[in-house]
């Protein structure tokens, strides 16, 4: 009975292995002290569209966000569904979704970074720190909600 | 917070004036909602902890709710109610209490049983049919068909008949965009057959269900999604001693129509294998799933995913249980969390469901989970 419990526990630990698992987005890390923290609230449900500069925003606050050159941004998930905030070249948001699957998996930690993404963050997870590295006009959105739209935009001094 | 206590509140005066309906109206009946008045059992039969099916339930279902026994008079709609509390929710609440009702209906119409699950909505979710099927059982071939909406048959009930309070995250696992998972219910047809050691089923369908089994606020997506091609679904488990080992596939195309973009097509497969083994009070269970999508995203990007869970379950007595159970899926971020949960039946006809949710490696908080589950007519 023992030896059978035995194998069946290691078979139940080899059950939930996840070989196609990337790494989790870092919470935010420990900054330099002094450094300036700027805190995206990621909820679609509690930021509805807002028309303005950049037309329509929703899903992220604050949106737009204006933070100094050396700033870091650290989006956090506070809905029960998966979010991202992943960066979009130019200067206007395309019509349709301009992100590939990459951006499901964190990358950058610079805002000049081209495809900086904080990855799918679950519900309650925060995103790396990305430094607001050069002045400049960062538009970004989600993977899965873009159409919604669930977009937003940095503007760095 | 406050939308959720009144909804609770009226969901709480329905059940009551329900009840109090049905005792105007019936005599003393047995505990469980139609089948179990049908037959004059009680609900304890086929639910030792209620709503989860022990094995006479298993076997019941599986032979189309038919029993070789006398048969009476029965009212064919009944109500389940549950209340969840939870704590370290999203802000501005730090906890929220959320009640959700679904109707319960059943009827015989001839050598065909009709079975309805409507929620009544919750969290600001709207009211929906869940499952709506027909099925009818062959004595002489022991095949099980269903036809309508229904939920695949695997290893755990994915939603209507929760063991625990959150949910196997493999079951509710999507892949970029393509947003069709294991626990959403399916319009189509299905075959069961269990023959000795044996169970094999086979599920074809084109059509599916998006919610929750009591309701649940919907969230935008921006796009949408269709079958693009028949799924094809088959499960093949065997008894071998103590064990039960099985495997799985679920395998079709998934049309995405996004905003403003062509639409697109997702070919994906998710296959599996299974584990569960049960020695006097001990059950383990066991779930992998290896999934693939040739496009989730509109520009041809492969998405590999995987998941499972493990699970130790302890019944120290007939009508209770304790259970310990680990999570993880990768669609590529991962995510693992482990749980561990008592249940145990307060009265015949309430259970009282309490869970530790602790994620791993995340920055989300470890949560408590309380459910309370009730269904009438009571006896």
């Amino acid at each position: 009975m023992n030896r059978l419990l035995l194998t069946l526990s290691t078979l139940a630990v080899v059950a939930g292995c996840t070989p196609n698992a990337a790494s989790v987005a870092a919470s935010g890390g420990a900054l330099p002290p002094g450094v300036p923290v700027q805190r995206v609230d990621v909820n679609l449900g509690s930021n509805p569209p807002l028309a303005g500069t950049f037309g329509a925003l929703a899903g992220y606050a604050p949106n737009p966000s204006s933070v100094a050159v050396g700033a870091v941004i650290v989006f956090h998930n506070s809905e029960s569904f998966p979010h991202t905030a992943s960066g979009i070249a130019g200067t206007a948001f395309p019509a349709a979704s301009p992100f590939t699957v990459a951006a499901l998996q964190p990358s950058g930690t610079r805002l000049s970074d081209a495809g900086w993404s904080s990855g799918q963050l679950q519900p309650g997870a925060a995103s790396q720190p990305l430094t607001a590295d050069a002045p400049g006009i960062y538009l970004y959105g989600c993977f899965f909600h873009y159409g919604t739209p669930m977009r937003g935009a940095i503007v760095v001094k | 917070m406050s939308s959720n206590r009144s909804r609770a509140v009226e969901a709480v005066l329905v059940a009551t004036l329900a009840c109090a309906a049905f005792s105007m109206v019936r005599t003393p009946a047995s505990a469980v909602p139609i089948f179990a008045e049908r037959y004059g059992l009680s609900c304890t039969t086929c639910h030792s902890v209620l709503p989860e099916l022990n094995a006479f339930g298993r076997a019941f279902r599986e032979h189309g709710y038919r029993l070789s026994l006398p048969k009476r008079a029965t009212i064919p709609i009944a109500l389940r109610y549950q209340e969840m509390y939870q704590s370290n929710v999203a802000p501005p609440d730090t906890r929220r209490t959320t009640g959700g009702g679904i109707v319960l209906g059943a009827a015989e119409l001839g050598h065909v049983e009709a079975f309805v699950h409507e929620n009544l909505g919750a969290g600001g979710g709207p009211a929906g049919l869940f499952l709506g099927y027909l099925s009818t059982y062959d004595e002489r071939s022991g095949m099980l068909y269903r036809a309508g909406l229904f939920e695949l048959p695997l290893q755990q009930s994915p939603q209507q008949r929760l063991i625990a309070a959150t949910p196997f995250s493999i079951y509710a696992m999507t892949a970029g965009h393509d947003d069709l998972a294991l626990q959403q219910p399916r319009l189509g047809v299905e075959a069961e057959r269990r023959s000795g050691p044996w169970y094999l089923a086979a599920a074809v369908d084109h059509g599916e269900f998006h919610g929750a089994a009591y309701g649940g606020a919907p969230l935008p997506l921006g796009y949408t999604t269709r079958p693009g091609a028949p799924e094809l679904a088959l499960f093949v488990r065997r008894d071998i001693g103590v064990l039960t080992l099985g495997v799985e596939h679920v395998g079709g195309v998934r049309t995405i129509a996004p905003q403003g973009a062509a639409d697109f097509s997702d070919t994906y497969r998710r296959d599996g294998v299974t584990l569960s083994a049960a020695r006097g009070k001990w059950e383990l269970w066991g779930e992998q799933i290896f999934g693939h999508d040739s496009d989730v995203d509109g520009h041809g990007s492969p998405l590999g995913s995987s998941g499972g869970y493990a699970m130790m379950l302890y019944r120290p007595g007939p009508h209770g249980y304790l259970s310990l159970r680990y999570d993880a899926i990768a669609n590529p971020t991962q995510q693992r969390s482990a749980a561990l949960t008592g249940a145990l039946m307060l009265t015949p006809h309430l259970r009282l469901l309490v869970e530790r949710d602790v994620p791993i490696g995340a920055t989300a908080p470890p949560a408590w989970r309380a459910l309370v589950t009730t269904a009438i007519p009571w006896p």
